[in-house]
């Protein structure tokens, strides 16, 4: 049932108005009705109270003289007023003198006691009491009873016309109202359609028109105002809204290139462990695709990835709720094994885990590069080691070598003593080439580097070279014409490429190709990166290859090491390549190997390049035809063995020798002696004094003095790189007695600014030739 | 209430015959009691005209002619003043001679021989002449009552009224019965 409340306002009106009309037509009708019942009554007493004086005016007389029949007949005449029922008149005493009653037969009439002037309503009938006066005396009162029922038929017309009154105004108001109701449901309906459209379309530009200015203008003026309100509200919500989703798009997108552009493999699993995301470093790293791995369990992946919880108990993690960070294993798709750091972190979102985070870094170059880092340090150890060893048997293999010369010039050719002097010799010799290029490994032997070009140097070794690699080996010569200088000592140059040419020789014992290529170089950064050690800039590459026998990664490895050799025990001292490394790192050079087992190997050596022309080497001096002399020298040196040795030397040869044992013997003598001292030969490492510091001691005494230092190895003599300061004389030990005398005349005859390269000895070639001091 | 007046109606009726009873035991002095006051009530229902006062204060005069039947009954029964105002003395007349100043001539039954002449007397004289005697009225008298049947009964000679230039109430017309003479 529809209530009141949910009637349209068109019935709503309509109904007010009629309920309305209706309640103030009753209104009117009741009050007109009493006003009309009063009115009518009041007229009714009236002419009650008119009968009543003129009946009782007529009666004075019967009343006077007690006429009581002329009384009734007066009465009588009450007949003309039909609604008089009954009348009476009682005589001064109150008692009654006559009465009439309209209906004769209805007799029960009984008079009620006397009363002063009043009328009433006693039930259906109107009752008066009238007094009757005779000049102002009251002599009697008339009594006069009348029935209302014309007031009741007067009601009763009343009230049918005022029921059609009420039908026919109702009617009216109806049709009124149905018409004039439109005034205010009209615009309520149209705003109520405004209001509807707006929010079905949910466009809040529509607006209502208003008609006037009343108070559904207002309430039209309220819903635009209120529509421009939303429609504000509205456009301000959907900037927020554009704004917040730029910046959830920027922010996603920036999380996203914080993932895609992460150097560092990221994996992302959910929480059944399968594959959700990754990045393209991990696509890199291992070697796939993101499509085809991304929904797949991890499992497929690496068979051995573990979960957080496994790792968590390998790395001794308790809780899982925490990052674990292991080095691993992993193997691509193509079989190949890359070591990765891994760090697996639980993805949580608001406390709840919705998968995991690993993170792999490629740790295998870091493993290469330990490996490399310890093998220069062992390098260096060694280098170390054999420098200290070399040092002290420089000078006892001179003492050696020198009083074997003794003993053989004693002993008459031919005669057996004479051989065993010289097979002790020969092992002597040895000997020192193995000390030598021991110091060379160790990057302590003394290099006189010169400007020179690699292709001239090979160019010079063209001859000999054949026949150190056999008619079986084809030698072949790649040089670019317009290769770049190099500084470096040639001789110890000449060492490398022979002792790089045996090497390969020994790789093809069956013959093959050896081929020598020249040609200018750079080392870039990322070459520098992978190869520790190595400095970018520009060089000149010399590459030794061979097709010979190869090597596994695991001889490359070792094959620059001191004493490491593949050949037989009788066949190499496993000091080549050694040599080859110290010499090459000595010239702040670079080499590699790249090489595979059955195919050959190709050792390639870079050398800096110089933007210098090559000095051309001035033509060395005639070798003197006499070396003897007889100067007087000072001999300072701190092993008496070879200190005995060089004296005996020097006063063969005419010398006038005087020996100290260390720099402040020296010192003494040389003040007490009487004469010039022509030259100060010494030793450079010693206890107490040095040998460069006596030099300055004694040169403000003797300015004419010649100084000549002997040593077997750079130490702290030379400063950093083993290169000869110029002006400076070296005597390398040890020495022969024909190396000592000869270098020594040179130096006294002051020719020794210039000298020319000496001939290097092979790897295996017996011991080298006399040290020699050159001049830059 | 239709039941309840029962009991006034048998009282009224007990009432209205008393007097009726105690009339006929005590006749003389009962009747005349009564008789002065219809005598004293006449003068409401009669007109005289202004000449027959010398001022508006004059009293009306009751003028007894004979043997007075009253005696003191009109004393007590005629107040001192009447309702307009005008005071009313009695005066017991020796002769017709008197009748000067009369406004009302109350010609008793003693004087029945000499009505006639009484008459003559009163021609021209507004003065209302009462009596008791039959054919008074019928002879030249205005007014002549009788009592029937507990009941007053007049009968009144308009003519005589109007040559007497009375004026008599209609009212007290509806009560009398007319003598044309």
């Amino acid at each position: 049932m529809r209530s009141y409340l949910d009637l349209s306002i068109q019935q709503k009106l309509q109904t007010i108005v009629m309920a309305t009309s209706a309640a103030a037509l009753l209104v009117a009708s009741v009050v007109f009705a009493v006003i009309d019942r009063s009115t009518f009554l009041r007229a009714k007493t009236q002419d009650l109270s008119a009968a009543a004086r003129m009946v009782g005016s007529n009666s004075t007389a019967a009343l006077s003289f007690g006429d009581a029949q002329s009384a009734g007949e007066i009465l009588s005449a009450l007949q003309a007023k039909q609604n008089v029922t009954h009348a009476c008149i009682y005589n001064k005493d109150g008692n009654i003198f006559a009465s009439y009653s309209r209906d004769a037969a209805n007799n029960d009439f009984s008079p009620p006691p006397v009363q002063i002037q009043s009328s009433a309503i006693v039930g259906e009938n109107m009752v008066l009491f009238q007094p009757i006066t005779l000049n102002g005396k009251s002599i009697g009162t008339i009594f006069i009873e009348a029935d209302l029922l014309d007031l009741d038929a007067r009601l009763n017309r009343f009230l049918e016309i005022d029921l059609l009154v009420l039908l026919a105004s109702l009617a009216v108001a109806f049709l009124l109202s149905s018409r004039l109701q439109r005034v205010i449901s009209g615009p309520i309906r149209e705003l109520a359609d405004t209001a509807l459209s707006v929010s079905s379309r949910e466009n809040y530009s529509i607006r209502a028109t208003k008609r006037g200015e009343d108070e559904i203008g207002l309430l039209f003026d309220q819903f635009n105002s209120m529509l421009d309100r939303i429609q504000q509200r509205d456009t301000e919500l959907q900037e927020a809204h554009n704004e917040l989703e730029n910046r959830v798009v920027e922010r996603t997108s920036f999380l996203n290139a914080l993932i895609e552009n992460n150097p560092l493999a990221i994996l992302v699993l959910d929480s059944e462990k399968k594959v959700q995301l990754c990045n393209p470093a991990f696509e890199i790293l291992f070697q796939c695709a993101r499509q085809e791995i991304i929904g797949k369990a991890v499992v497929e992946l690496f068979p051995n990835e573990k979960t957080l919880a496994e790792a968590s108990v390998d790395s001794g993690t308790i809780s899982n709720r925490i990052s674990v960070s292991l080095t691993t294993r992993r193997k691509r798709k193509d079989g190949s094994y890359v070591d990765v750091e891994l760090h697996l972190v639980p993805l949580t979102v608001h406390g709840r885990v919705l998968g995991s985070l690993g993170i792999y870094q490629d740790v295998t170059e870091r493993g290469v590069l330990e490996k490399q880092l310890r093998m220069a340090q062992k390098m260096e150890a060694v280098g170390r080691l054999s420098g200290g060893i070399a040092h002290d048997f420089n000078n006892l293999l001179g003492v050696i070598l020198g009083y074997i010369q003794v003993i053989k010039r004693n002993l008459v050719s031919g005669n057996s003593m004479y051989e065993y002097a010289e097979e002790i010799e020969k092992a002597s010799q040895r000997a020192v080439a193995l000390t030598r290029q021991l110091l060379a490994f160790s990057r302590q032997q003394v290099l006189e580097p010169v400007i020179l070009n690699l292709n001239t140097l090979v160019a010079d070794m063209q001859k000999m070279l054949p026949r150190l690699i056999g008619e079986d080996i084809d030698l072949n010569l790649i040089l670019d014409p317009a290769l770049g200088q190099v500084k470096a000592d040639p001789g110890q140059l000449e060492q490398v490429v022979m002792n790089l040419a045996v090497n390969a020789r020994d790789a093809m014992p069956d013959g093959g190709k050896l081929t020598i290529q020249t040609s200018d170089a750079e080392i870039d950064v990322a070459f520098a990166r992978e190869h520790p050690g190595s400095v970018p800039g520009k060089y000149v590459m010399l590459a030794v290859t061979d097709i010979g026998t190869g090597m596994d990664p695991e001889t490359q490895a070792q094959i620059f090491e001191p004493f490491y050799t593949t050949k037989g025990r009788d066949k190499g001292t496993g000091l080549g390549l050694a040599t080859v490394y110290g010499v090459v790192k000595q010239s702040n050079g670079y080499i590699t190997v790249d090489s595979e087992k059955g195919k050959g190997s190709s050792f390639t050596i870079y050398l800096p390049r110089i933007e210098q022309d090559v000095l051309v080497p001035s033509k060395s001096s005639p070798e003197p035809l006499n070396v003897r002399g007889s100067e007087t020298i000072l001999l300072v040196e701190d092993a008496e063995a070879l200190r005995r040795l060089a004296q005996l030397f020097l006063k063969e040869n005419g010398y006038r020798v005087v020996t100290a044992a260390d720099g402040s013997e020296a010192q003494q003598l040389a003040a007490q002696i009487s004469g010039p001292i022509d030259l100060l030969l010494t030793d450079v490492v010693m206890p107490g004094i040095n040998g460069r510091v006596l030099a300055e001691r004694l040169a403000p005494s003797h300015p004419r003095m010649k100084v000549l230092y002997m040593s077997g190895y750079t130490d702290s003599f030379i400063a950093g790189h083993g290169v000869l300061e110029p002006g400076t004389h070296l005597l390398r030990k040890p020495f022969t007695e024909e190396v000592l005398i000869r270098k020594v005349r040179e130096v006294l005859d002051g020719n020794g600014e210039t000298k020319k390269p000496e001939g290097a000895a092979g790897a295996e070639s017996p011991v080298a030739a006399g040290p020699d001091v050159k001049l830059n | 209430m239709r039941g309840l007046p029962i009991v006034p109606f048998v009282f009224c009726l007990v009432h209205v015959l008393v007097p009726g009873t105690a009339a006929g035991q005590e006749d003389s002095v009962d009747e005349y009691k009564l008789k002065a006051a219809m005598l004293y009530n006449l003068t409401h229902f009669v007109e005289w005209p202004d000449s027959a006062y010398p001022d508006r204060q004059a009293p009306i005069s009751l003028c007894i002619l004979g043997q007075d039947p009253f005696a003191i009954s009109l004393a007590s029964t005629i107040p001192k003043e009447t309702d307009n105002g005008r005071p009313m003395v009695v005066r017991h007349l020796q002769s017709d001679m008197e009748t000067r100043g009369c406004h009302i001539l109350y010609i008793s039954s003693s004087e029945r021989k000499t009505t006639a002449h009484i008459f003559s007397t009163l021609n021209g004289s507004c003065i209302l002449t009462v009596g008791e005697m039959t054919q008074f009225a019928a002879h030249g008298g205005i007014i002549q009552f009788s009592l029937e049947d507990q009941h007053v009964r007049f009968d009144i000679n308009i003519n005589a009224a109007s040559r007497a230039g009375l004026k008599i109430s209609s009212k007290l017309l509806a009560l009398a019965q007319i003598v044309n003479n």
